[in-house]
């Protein structure tokens, strides 16, 4: 047991002496992580502090480096897919389709229409699971615990139907160049419908629990600034750009697999600060149901592969009746496919930003380059403005309001 | 934002970025290039940062943002490297891509100027250019490692440095033992499914699982 401890004595200051002249004046530098709870993954921060306030922030990154673009030198286009749900994992499909996009770009194939309408609902629901995990974990990181446990209870649903298309909760690959990889299954509308009626009342849930939380309000109004002008400077993009108030969604500016179809806004902040970007991630989340409802309510009927059988693998029964099926299948898993030589960049609104695919190709069977312009990398690189003369407090609440997750950031 | 932005991210034919360009910097355009709806603009390596500034300041064009930079790596090309820009107008939704050619054969290094004056952004970029492909920026105002750790050798994304990683002395950990100097032969072999010997500071080593070379 501790012994109870003294009431400290006041500070005692020679009147004769200043207060510089008698207080050290210091700065420090302190590590922050990698290993730090708050830093979502392995960020480390060198800080210089003067007292509580940070003179520089250097950020360090690298420590959850896996080379995933040099890997994806030597996979064919086929197998370099699951490589994408790793790099930003609390949202694999979103990076699946950014990836797929590209790759049809260069082959010069569009998926089907339900395939594109079931891309969309299931980006939406990704987005959606996405800002759940940023919405727990930054009210977390601020001392807001209960919203974390709820926030991951509404996950699991959308987890659940992810299992239910695919067999697999997180690391699903199920968007893949040329559709998806298997139909979709018959309770799929049902099971979507149901998480629309449950969500919005639960969002309502979250708003009550934080929008006009005085302690919230305290922690975030006004808390690491960045202003337009900056955001654009440095490249951010999502809602650390929109929070400053640039309207800029890929979505709207860029559409791709049938966004232009949908109507939606973008929700655009003003002030910069964290609570801005937390306003702008909660009517996100409004709007991606919007356009989930929207993308159901068409959802049209027909194949969910482009029919090529030199791009999407053949159904099992084809292949022990097929002898045709059986050769493609095993060109496709030995050899994959060829991409005609040129190079394409292609963006999307991952729910962490722009996400764009760079990559070029030799005409051989696997990617010659693959460049992931990762929106927290950029986001990330913008920290040091918004933390630099604040209180070190309030680094948390900043990392949490940038939203990045480090395998994006170093992939 | 403006109401009138192109829904793909194509320009056509004669776009307003290339007949700027045309007009302003005609010395500097080497090849233009249209494929798959997208832009390509090659220009002089010692003449990017001039351009690039040129696309952001102009009042029309006004390429504010600039998405990344990256590099490919033609091994048997000379000069060897492209570096491409990838470059947005946020007011009219106009996309580019500009590339230049770096690494002759005379040079040590791969050189290229740094467009960190332009946009702000591109220092992350410059630094995972530098650090993969080994390509340096002059004038970058921090130039160092980003992703591989500060002693590291070689470049990882260069098509000559092979998937499998090349061999170092172990254990390896950010600068923690001297690069140069040899361990001790038992050091090397140190894994994590070999309790006890990790965390064994009395060798001279700091504790660091090493890959496991026995597999």
């Amino acid at each position: 047991m501790r012994q109870v401890e003294e009431e400290p004595r006041a500070l005692q200051l020679d009147e004769s002496e200043s207060l510089d002249g008698g207080l050290r004046r210091d700065t420090m530098t302190i590590n922050m992580g990698p290993q730090h709870p708050s830093t979502h993954g392995v960020l480390r921060l060198v800080l210089t502090l003067d007292g509580e306030t940070i003179l520089k922030a250097r950020p360090e990154i690298g420590y959850l480096h896996t080379g995933i673009e040099k890997t994806a030198e030597s996979k064919s286009y086929f197998k370099a897919l699951v490589l994408t749900d790793r790099m930003d994992y609390l949202a694999p499909l979103a990076n699946n389709l950014g990836y797929s996009l590209a790759v049809e770009k260069l082959l010069g194939v569009e998926a089907p229409p339900k395939a594109q309408y079931a891309r969309v609902v299931l980006a939406e629901l990704q987005r959606i699971a996405s800002h759940l995990v940023w919405l727990g974990s930054s009210a977390l990181d601020l001392g807001a615990q209960s919203v974390f446990l709820y926030c991951f209870r509404e996950r699991e649903l959308i987890l659940d139907i992810f299992e239910l298309c695919s067999g697999v909760r997180m690391m699903t690959s199920f968007i893949m160049p040329g559709g998806l990889q298997a139909d979709l299954p018959p309770e799929f509308d049902e099971k979507v419908r149901a998480f629309l009626k449950l969500f919005p009342s639960r969002l309502r849930e979250y708003h009550d629990l934080l929008t006009n939380n005085r302690l919230w309000i305290d922690r975030t109004k006004g808390v690491s600034l960045l202003t337009a002008e900056q955001a654009i400077q440095f490249g951010c993009t999502g809602a650390t750009l929109r929070g400053s108030g640039v309207a800029y969604d890929v979505r709207k500016a860029y559409p791709y697999s049938g966004y232009e179809r949908f109507a939606f806004e973008v929700p655009v902040g003003s002030n910069g600060d964290v609570y801005d970007r937390y306003l702008v991630r909660m009517l996100e989340m409004d709007q991606s149901i919007r356009i989930i409802q929207q993308a159901l309510g068409g959802m049209p009927e027909g194949r969910w592969q482009v029919d090529d059988p030199k791009v999407a693998p053949p159904q099992k029964y084809e292949i022990s009746s097929n002898m045709e099926s059986l050769i493609h299948h095993f060109k496709l898993y030995t050899e994959g496919y060829r991409v005609p030589a040129g190079e394409v960049y292609l963006r999307t609104e991952s729910p962490k930003g722009e996400l764009g695919f760079y990559i070029v190709s030799d005409g051989g069977a696997k990617p010659y380059r693959m460049h992931v312009r990762a929106p927290s990398f950029a986001n990330l690189q913008a920290l040091p403005l918004m933390i630099e003369g604040s209180l070190l407090s309030d680094v948390v609440a900043a990392i949490g309001s940038i939203d990045i997750v480090l395998g994006e950031v170093d992939r | 934002m403006a109401d009138e932005r192109t829904q793909t991210p194509a320009l056509p034919a004669e776009s307003p970025t290339v007949a700027f360009l045309r007009q302003r910097l005609p010395d500097v355009l080497l090849e233009i290039a249209e494929r798959l709806g997208e832009t390509t603009i090659a220009v002089r390596p010692r003449a990017i940062v001039e351009v690039c500034q040129a696309l952001r300041d102009d009042p029309a064009l006004q390429y504010n943002f600039l998405s990344t930079i990256t590099a490919v790596d033609w091994l048997e090309r000379e000069p060897r490297y492209d570096l491409v820009y990838h470059l947005m107008s946020l007011p009219s939704g106009a996309v580019v891509r500009l590339k230049i050619q770096v690494g002759d054969d005379e040079q040590p290094e791969p050189e290229a100027p740094s467009v960190t004056s332009v946009w702000p952004a591109a220092n992350w970029y410059e630094r995972e250019v530098f650090d993969l492909f080994g390509i340096r920026f002059t004038g970058h105002p921090d130039l160092r490692r980003i992703e591989m750790p500060d002693d590291w050798v070689g470049h990882p994304l260069r098509k000559d440095y092979p998937l499998t990683g090349i061999q170092l002395p172990e254990p390896h950990w950010g600068g923690q033992v001297p690069f140069a100097e040899q361990l001790p032969a038992e050091i090397g072999r140190q894994t994590l499914r070999e309790p006890g010997r990790v965390g064994d500071v009395s060798s001279g080593a700091t504790a660091s699982p090493a890959p496991d070379e026995a597999e």
